[in-house]
């Protein structure tokens, strides 16, 4: 038993620390002295206490023994000069100084002859170090590094300028300041060093509200006790954005720690961290004891069993990648970048990957990206468009040629065979509007027009989803379809301004001739009542057998043939995906029911519905 | 025909002694006048046709007519032809759940 043996500034950490649970994990110290305190008669319950002189070899400091652990001082388990093992303390401020208190230890060495070092009070030790310090107490900012200093390069004798050997289990330094864990942060102690790798960055964001503006990004950083978020703004982001990569290891300290704003971030943990600007942020080489990215990946082919709107890891060769492409997304009207990727494993399979703002728009500039690279995906959403679809969340991270052992077999199984190969792709026909799926498909939203009535279905606020199988029985003539703008994707409605002439607000042009589109109204019926439906121009074209075009022709022709056909398309059976939803026009408050989708009748799979539901109901 | 004409099977045909029934089945061998139909519990059934009859066309087809006094096989009063497409299966089921329901199917006497 040595010097060496006792850990290093554990004395220090120990009375410094706040919150005893996020300190140095079980130093060894040597037990310097012991003295009986005995009972006093105010409290008299409590029995003899034992005050105890502890030292790391540096410093020493007072601590009273709990009392579970009297007997082993009783017992003369421990005593004068034995080195023990602190498993479990605590602190408690008393006058100006703090006490603490060994609730839980072990005895590594019976009594060394000598006391171990010459360790100094302290007390001294603090008193001076705050005497250089800007401020009086441990506090974030400035002071910090001094108490920093104080704490990384403590007072060592002569004889033991190595490094020490042995370590107490579950602490590390890395120079000379202890690392905690993740999990081990918290808002009441802040001179800790975390070891992390950084999982995602996210862009930089600029917000601007009524207090002010500013920018920010942030971090999910991961170690093996945990994830926490770290975030910074303004002048942290620009000394750090550019610091910090994805997938590396950095050594990360003088940082605050606050409690999560769990509505920002997808991690569990109750706190998170903000960068200042004496943060300090160091790249470590040495990264083999913090865990990469865990991934549990999907095969393509399997893709079926993952529910539309959960997340999912997926790692394929990238087969080939699409054109930057903008769409005005629904929520914001603003225009957001979009690319699809198409990725493929060895299920034989590919799948439509899409990818968002950033992402979409430097995807070229990644390394290697042409070279049919394999890449590793983590968190993507699941979609049911096509059958099965991913698309990034702006969580998700990506990693080309990860160095993982799912990559080296992809690159191995796509050079030699997958290169040659055909690939099933995610597709469904008919895929129309729905998604893939004929109307009516899903049975649990199935009703009987009576039941449409009776659950009143479309009278609240949210619209309601359901399907019906029933007999077109009457459709509307007059106002059966309109002039629309030709041009791709826009259906508003042109008006005739002259001979050949037909103006379309939106586009702010005139066509020679316009496009004619269905608006439907048609009566349907089955066994429990009628229902009016409105369907747009798929529906009609479906319905009524030819285009919105050609029934005009066929009206300029002919009235009577106009009439035959509108004749020939009632009394026929339909699947009708519907949409119920109030409408106020003027005063008057209805229920209408839109198609979204219309489909012919399979007989013989509806008369097995028909079966099915008998059987349930004997 | 003022009564429910019950549809069978191979098996259940015998329950219908010289009563009136219909068979739907799939055309297996015609052979004069005699036609052997599969029907939807996948047995056999001999069918004597009328002259005038003309089923060798169709895969499928519908047959009114009255069983023999032995049960084993039924003499055509009224063919209808079905085309190609039917599901054997989905008779099968009607044929099966017709019975329990006697309060909806079975005539008044």
């Amino acid at each position: 038993m040595s010097l060496q043996d006792l850990t290093r500034g554990a004395i220090l950490s120990m009375v410094e620390t706040i919150d005893p649970t996020f300190a140095i994990t079980n130093p060894v110290v040597q037990v310097l002295s012991i003295k009986k305190i005995v009972a006093t008669s105010a409290n008299p319950a409590a029995g003899d206490r034992y005050r105890i002189i502890i030292s790391d070899g540096i410093h020493y400091a007072q601590a009273m023994l709990g009392s579970q652990k009297r007997s082993m001082v009783e017992s003369g388990e421990v005593d004068k000069n034995s080195v023990i093992r602190v498993l479990q303390f605590a602190t408690n401020p008393v006058q100006n100084r703090r006490i603490i208190i060994l609730l839980n230890f072990e005895v590594v060495s019976p009594p060394t002859l000598e006391r171990l070092g010459s360790p100094k009070n302290v007390d001294e030790a603090l008193t001076v170090k705050s005497e250089n310090g800007s401020a009086s107490s441990p506090a974030p900012g400035g002071a910090l590094k001094s108490e920093n200093g104080g704490l990384a390069r403590p007072t060592v004798p002569a004889a033991s300028s190595k490094p020490f050997q042995s370590r107490p289990a579950g602490s590390s330094f890395s120079a000379g300041l202890p690392i905690y864990p993740i999990e081990g942060l918290s808002p009441y102690q802040n001179k800790w060093t975390i070891k992390a790798r950084v999982t995602s960055k996210s862009d930089i964001r600029h917000w601007s509200n009524a207090r002010g503006e500013g920018k920010l990004f942030s971090v999910n950083l991961l170690d093996e006790s945990g994830e926490i978020k770290a975030t910074g703004f303004n002048d942290a982001v620009d000394k750090f954005f550019p610091l910090l990569q994805e997938n590396k290891v950095y050594l990360i300290s003088k940082a605050k720690v606050n409690i999560a704003k769990k509505q920002f971030s997808n991690l569990q943990n109750e706190y998170e961290i903000t960068f200042e600007s004496h943060s300090e942020i160091e790249e470590c080489h040495d990264a083999s004891d913090v865990p990469e990215v865990k991934y549990e990946f999907v095969p393509i082919d399997q893709l079926e069993s993952v529910e539309p709107n959960q997340t999912c890891d997926v790692i394929g060769v990238l087969d080939s990648y699409g054109e930057l492409s903008e769409i005005i997304s629904k929520a914001s009207q603003k225009p957001v970048a979009k690319r699809e990727l198409s990725l493929v494993d060895q299920s034989s399979r590919s799948v439509r990957l899409t990818l968002w703002g950033k992402s979409a728009e430097s995807f070229p500039n990644n390394a290697g990206v042409d070279e049919k690279p394999v890449i590793a995906f983590k968190g993507v959403k699941v979609g049911d468009f096509g059958g099965r679809s991913l698309s990034m969340f702006s969580s998700s991270t990506m990693i080309i040629n990860p160095d993982i052992a799912e990559a080296h077999g992809l690159r191995g199984w796509y050079d030699n065979d997958g290169v040659h190969s055909e690939f099933k792709p995610y597709t469904n026909a008919g895929m129309a509007g729905g998604g893939g799926a004929l109307a009516g498909s899903n049975l649990q939203e199935r009703r009987t027009i009576a039941q449409v009535k009776d659950q009143n279905l479309g009278m609240t606020e949210k619209p309601d989803f359901f399907n019906i199988r029933a007999t077109v029985v009457y459709i509307k003539q007059d106002n059966l379809s309109y002039t629309a703008c030709p041009s791709e994707n826009c259906n508003k409605k042109v008006t005739e301004e002259g001979e050949g002439a037909w103006r379309c607000e939106k586009c702010d042009r005139t066509y020679p001739a316009p496009e004619h589109r269905y608006i439907l109204s048609a009566n349907v019926a089955d066994a429990t009542g009628q229902l009016w439906l409105s369907g747009f121009n798929d529906t009609g074209s479906l319905i009524i057998g030819m285009t919105a075009g050609e029934l005009e022709e066929k009206k300029n022709q002919s009235e009577s043939e106009y009439s035959a056909v509108l004749h020939k398309a009632a009394n026929r059976m339909y699947l009708f995906n519907c949409r119920a939803k109030q409408d106020t026009f003027n005063d008057t408050t209805r229920v209408r029911y839109t198609i979204s989708k219309a489909s012919p009748v399979d007989f013989a799979k509806a008369g097995m519905e028909l079966v099915e539901a008998i059987k349930a109901y004997m | 025909m003022d009564r429910p004409v019950p549809l069978v099977n191979s098996q259940t045909l015998a329950n219908h002694r010289g009563q009136i029934v219909r068979l739907v089945g799939k055309v297996h061998k015609l052979t004069g006048n005699v036609l052997l139909v599969q029907a939807s519990d996948q047995g056999f059934v001999e069918v004597y046709l009328n002259p005038e009859s003309n089923v060798s066309g169709s895969v499928y087809v519908e047959i009114t007519g009255k069983v023999s006094e032995s049960g084993e096989s039924m003499r055509e009063l009224l063919s209808i032809n079905f085309g190609e497409n039917l599901d054997l299966k989905l008779v099968e089921e009607v044929v099966q759940l017709v019975p329990k329901f006697p309060e909806i199917f079975s005539s008044k006497d």
